[in-house]
């Protein structure tokens, strides 16, 4: 059996090894989309002429072939210099940091969001097993996961912000997390525009959380130990939150740290809809674009950060139980 | 009579009127839409009578797009162009009809034969951080401009540029090495607004995201939390000062979302390319506290036919697809009305464009295209390739087109993309039909769409007599010989059926009630100089 | 661990009997019925458009879901949407089993470097944002309905294999396996005959649940602008089309929605049925 230190730095390499193919996969694969920059640039010119566009790759350095290019951009992407964007001229690293923040908060409170209601709703459903409660569960949860998200964020849009006027329709105006200590007040100014996309994101994710909640707690209510403690003649509830609800979290709060790396790039939807300053949105941009050194950047902090979630999570498994060393 | 030969007043009005076709139509010339100086007077401003026009407030607008740089040398976007328009000052501007009118200069002469056109520059002119905006400034500008390190994608706007030299301080020499008749364009635009050499050589790169210019408005931020923010900027002197403190630019890009922005009044208005969705006109209009602007613009959309393959290489299968599109189906179906039909190359308020055509249009007549289709031996179920951009409008447009041609036995497969990829997919002739969408300011767009040679030619026609009668239209400088020119080629391409026209698209604008003094210009953007906000 | 090959057998009589089972099955059945008799059910052909259907509302007169922007019949659209929609979900969540099952119960039980490289493939699907994948393959390949399932297939392949690769490490550890390879069994015998049934219930639970997402997906792809092309409509595409006639037409929205729910509320039903019987741990 390899040594625990083993283990990491084996896990470490495969971890950088996938995160190195990603971005190099990314950055051959948008050099096969028709179209290069100069072309994109130039479809709202049509003074341009082929001599002015050929000058311009030259200048813009498109005429260096892949495997070369890559190998420097490497290179320098572990000074972590993600070289310069090709359309809005500037560092790769600051764009992409400039947008990281709000995505990552908008992914936390959709997360909150979503935890706060599925693990209420996961014990209920799995307490009243096939009881009118676990179908009306059931059937929110699958609500949940059968709406598209660009349909509710534009439902929940014409509902709270232009019927109701209740909360602003999109945009983001700072950090909620950071205005905590400044008070209730300062903290709602920041946290209404984080409510309908967050709440939009946090749907679909309910539902699923909501689900696991529901399966850990009917493996959990099974186990021994808690027929023990119902034997006892303990009260039902104290049952269920003091010992089934606390054994029945792990699995959900574990899945959740996944999803939160996913969901660094999968608010792609939600930032589009509620115009949120997202490195989704950067991303997306950058494809249309074609600004190669963006799109290798969006894609490689994305992985990084799901590799690296992913790989916590693991370290922490085998620090827990460490037969799943040689799995 | 060669350029160099002409009275400089006759060549500044050649330019000028260059200038002013050119700016009508100033636009993403593939996608965006080109506005005619046809009916301003029609549409007013949104000034409500017996209103005294008032300083303050910030008028807050909300775009499909956002800039990628603020620097002018290191974007070609529109709406980059647009929002700098605002931050920099050019040597002359257009005003809200595309017409040349005086900026950081108060006049010009052009010397040596055409090549070189010296301006006077304003005195005590400043940047927003206070340094002067002279001679000096021009000259940093355009070398920098033109240097290679820049790799400024709009330094072409320049032509054959020379040298630029500054005569004293205020006067400043811009020399081409031969008369260069599209002078204007570039000189208006704000590609080429004049730059501040202290920021730019200390700001480095980040000069894109921190812009100092000599503009009516200073830039204060650009942040993800709050868009675009620029301030009045007072010691302002190519025109009238802004009477707005702050101007805000903020991009939605869903349109439901920036409707329902405008409608719970978190912005004022929302202008500028596909802004305003044509699907929410309607309803728009209903709405009694948002106002809604239209003109028309300089673009065609129309169904190009790639003569390099069967059976769009037969007149007689061109001609019965002519015949079996209706443009006002698609204009009342996919566009709920908001276009002009299209009847030949060029679109109706084009100079140069020839009346005739509206005579010799294919007239919607699909038992003529039945009979055509069977007469040229194609068999009922053929099946076309058709290409287009995503744009909703251009893609329901295919979709009313594919339902009509389907109705005379043509099957038509429809592949919708970003523009980027239509554009290198048609180049490499992979389409049967292409929904081509131009924006052009000159009749000159006729070369690179129809000409064998030119970029945009999509038709892959090779005709040497349509070839010189175009390249014949780019040198006529007698306007009634080019005139007749432009007709022959014109009805030619009508008769040959090398496209069937579809429609002419209208650029929007719509405001709160508290916007006045808002006058939609011909390129589909808002002087906001003028704009007051109603307490 | 219940008696596999029984419940399979009863399974159709279980279902009728659990009211979950019998209302999924019924919904799943109602729109697979739908979907392959589109023709027969639609009174008007979904691409055929007409000036007089244009915004026509609910429930008016031979149109019981109105009409589009375009003039089409949204009820045509709606039931022709079903074949496309499902058509992709069923390829995907098929395609997407068959190349996870197989790579992962290979990889489970074989071990070693093929475990190790299935693996690698597997952390690097799962670690690239898929919809930045599907954008960027959309891009290259043009869009389209094959490029649509090709690219969902490659983001949900991965999912699979994961799991069937750790039904395949538990089976691998089973006594009767170590007996079939002690009596000579070869390799593909093995994974065929004992590791392929095994891990069979847990990839029927995990694709009905998939299938609902699938249909999703494809409704965020054409949002993106990257769904299946016209004319040819898709629930997720007539969601999107509709977007923006929420206020002036919900009609164009709520048919295509309410489709996508009760699929998905059928599938899931379903899939929670067969979870609770076959595989109570996913």
């Amino acid at each position: 059996m390899p040594s625990g230190s083993g283990f990491l730095a084996r896990r470490l390499l495969h971890s950088l090894l996938v995160i190195l193919g990603i971005t190099f996969v990314a950055a051959a694969m948008i050099r096969l989309v028709p179209g290069d920059p100069v072309d994109i640039m130039a479809a709202g010119n049509p003074g341009m002429t082929e001599a002015d566009k050929d000058n311009l790759r030259a200048q813009l350095g498109l005429t260096t072939p892949l495997p070369q290019a890559f190998v420097g951009y490497v290179a320098n992407a572990v000074h972590g210099d993600l070289g310069m964007s090709l359309r809005q001229r500037a560092p790769v690293t600051g764009l992409i940091l400039e947008r990281l923040p709000q995505t990552a908060e908008l992914s936390l409170w959709a997360l909150v969001i979503s935890i706060a209601i599925a693990i209420p709703l996961g014990t209920i459903t799995a307490l009243r097993r096939n009881g009118v409660v676990d179908y009306a569960g059931t059937t929110f949860a699958v609500l949940g996961i059968s709406t598209p998200g660009f349909l509710l964020g534009i439902l929940l849009i014409l509902l709270f912000s232009v019927e109701l006027r209740l909360l602003p329709s999109s945009g983001f105006r700072g950090s909620a997390l950071m205005a905590i200590p400044f008070g209730p007040a300062a903290f709602w100014a920041k946290f209404r525009y984080f409510i309908l996309p967050a709440t939009s994101l946090a749907f679909a994710l309910t539902a699923i959380n909501a689900r696991l909640t529901r399966s850990a707690m009917l493996e959990v209510l099974s186990q021994e130990f808690v027929l023990v403690a119902r034997a006892k003649g303990l009260k039902p509830w104290t049952v269920v939150v003091r010992h089934a609800l606390r054994n029945a979290i792990i699995p959900v709060i574990t899945v959740a740290g996944l999803q939160f790396g996913g969901l660094l790039s999968g608010a792609i939807v939600t930032e589009t809809v509620f115009a949120w300053p997202g490195v989704g949105r950067l991303a997306v941009q950058a494809i249309q674009w074609r600004d190669y050194p963006l799109v290798q950047g969006t894609v490689l902090v994305s992985a990084t950060l799901f590799v690296a979630l992913n790989f916590f999570v693991d370290v922490l498994y085998v620090a827990v139980d460490p037969r799943l060393r040689d799995a | 009579m060669s350029l160099e030969d002409l009275p400089p007043k006759r060549f500044l009005a050649l330019a000028d009127d260059y200038l002013r076709r050119y700016a009508l139509s100033r636009r993403a010339a593939l996608r965006g839409a080109l506005a005619t100086a046809a009916t301003v007077s029609a549409l007013g401003s949104t000034a409500s009578r017996g209103d005294t026009p008032r300083k303050g407030g910030t008028l807050r607008v909300g775009r499909v797009e956002e800039p990628d740089s603020l620097d002018p040398h290191k974007t070609s976007l529109a709406v980059a162009s647009a929002t700098m328009g605002y931050i920099y000052e050019s040597p002359a501007r257009r005003d809200d009809d595309g017409k040349l009118v005086p900026a950081l200069a108060e006049g010009w002469e052009l010397r040596d034969g055409n090549k070189t056109l010296v301006f006077h520059l304003r005195q005590g002119a400043t940047f927003h951080d206070g340094s002067p905006c002279d001679a000096n400034a021009c000259v940093f500008t355009v070398k920098r401009m033109l240097d290679p390190a820049t790799a400024a994608p709009t330094a072409y706007l320049l032509g054959a540029f020379d040298t630029i030299e500054a005569i004293d301080d205020h006067t400043v020499a811009y020399k081409f090495k031969q008369p260069f008749v599209p002078v204007w364009v570039g000189l208006t635009s704000s590609y080429c607004g004049i730059l501040p050499p202290g920021p730019v050589q200390k700001l480095g790169a980040q000069f894109g995201r921190n812009p100092v210019g000599s503009g009516p408005f200073k830039f204060v931020s650009w942040a993800p939390d709050s868009g675009i923010k620029l301030a009045r900027f007072d010691q302002y002197k190519a025109g009238p000062v802004p009477l707005v403190d702050a101007l805000q630019f903020a991009q939605y890009p869903e349109d439901s979302t920036r409707v329902a922005a405008l409608q719970s009044g978190e912005i004022n208005a929302i202008w500028s390319g596909q802004s305003v969705p044509l699907d929410r006109v309607r309803s728009l209009k209903r709405e009694s506290d948002i106002q809604v602007q239209q003109r028309p613009s300089l673009s065609i959309r129309a169904l190009d036919f790639n003569e390099s393959r069967k059976p769009l290489d037969d007149i007689r299968v061109r001609r019965a697809i002519c015949h079996a599109v209706d443009p006002q189906r698609v204009i009342a179906l996919a566009l709920d009305g908001n276009a002009n039909p299209a009847h030949g190359p060029l679109p109706s308020a084009m100079p140069g464009y020839d009346k005739k055509v509206d005579q010799l249009a294919y007239k919607y007549d699909p038992d003529q295209a039945r009979a055509l289709l069977k007469d040229a031996g194609v068999q009922p179920g053929t099946t076309l390739h058709l290409i287009c951009n995503d744009s909703p409008s251009i893609r329901q447009s295919a979709e009313i087109v594919q339902a009509q041609l389907k109705d005379v036995g043509l099957t038509v497969t429809i592949q919708s993309m970003p523009i980027g990829q239509v554009v290198a997919l048609t180049k490499k002739a992979e389409h049967d039909i292409y929904l081509y969408t131009y924006t052009y300011f000159d009749p000159d767009i006729l070369y690179p769409a129809f000409d064998s040679k030119g970029s945009l030619n999509r038709d892959f026609v090779a005709d040497p007599d349509m070839d010189r009668m175009i390249e014949a239209s780019r040198v006529e400088f007698d306007d009634a010989k080019r005139q007749a020119l432009y007709d022959t080629i014109q009805q030619k391409l009508v008769e040959e059926a090398r496209w069937a026209p579809l429609f002419e698209p209208l650029n929007f604008a719509a405001f709160d009630s508290s916007v006045q003094g808002a006058v939609l210009r011909v390129d589909g953007e808002i002087d906001a100089r003028k704009v007051w906000l109603k307490a | 661990m219940p008696e596999r090959g029984a419940s399979r057998r009863g399974l159709l009589a279980a279902a009728c009997r659990s009211a979950k089972g019998a209302t999924g099955l019924l919904l799943v059945l109602l729109v697979v019925a739908v979907a392959l008799a589109a023709p027969a059910l639609a009174p008007q052909d979904p691409s055929v458009q007409h000036v007089s259907w244009r915004f026509l509302p609910f429930l008016s007169p031979g149109h019981p879901l109105g009409g589009d922007n375009l003039g089409r019949d949204v009820f045509a659209r709606v039931v022709f949407g079903a074949r496309t929609s499902i058509a992709v979900a069923l390829l995907v969540v098929g395609i997407a089993t068959l190349i996870g099952s197989l790579l992962g119960a290979v990889a489970g039980y074989a071990g070693g470097a093929a475990d190790a490289l299935t693996m690698r493939a597997v952390d690097f699907m799962l670690a690239f944002p898929f919809l930045l994948l599907a954008l960027i393959v959309m891009a290259v390949l043009g869009p389209g309905f094959w490029t649509l399932v090709f690219a969902l297939v490659i983001a949900s392949w991965a999912r699979f294999a994961r799991i069937v690769r750790a039904e395949a490490l538990r089976v691998r550890r089973l006594d009767f396996i170590d007996a079939a390879r002690a009596m000579g069994a070869t390799f593909w015998r093995i994974v065929r005959r004992h590791v392929l049934p095994n891990v069979l219930p847990s990839m029927v639970v995990l694709g009905t649940l998939e299938v609902a997402q699938i249909i999703i997906a494809e409704a965020a792809l054409s949002f993106l602008g990257l769904g299946v092309q016209p004319p040819t409509p898709s629930w997720g595409g007539m969601i999107s089309d509709g977007r923006d006639f929420l206020a002036d037409a919900p009609w164009m929205t709520l048919g295509p929605a309410a489709a996508i729910v009760l699929t998905s509320v059928g599938v899931n039903l379903f899939g929670d049925f067969l979870r609770d019987r076959w595989d109570p741990r996913l």
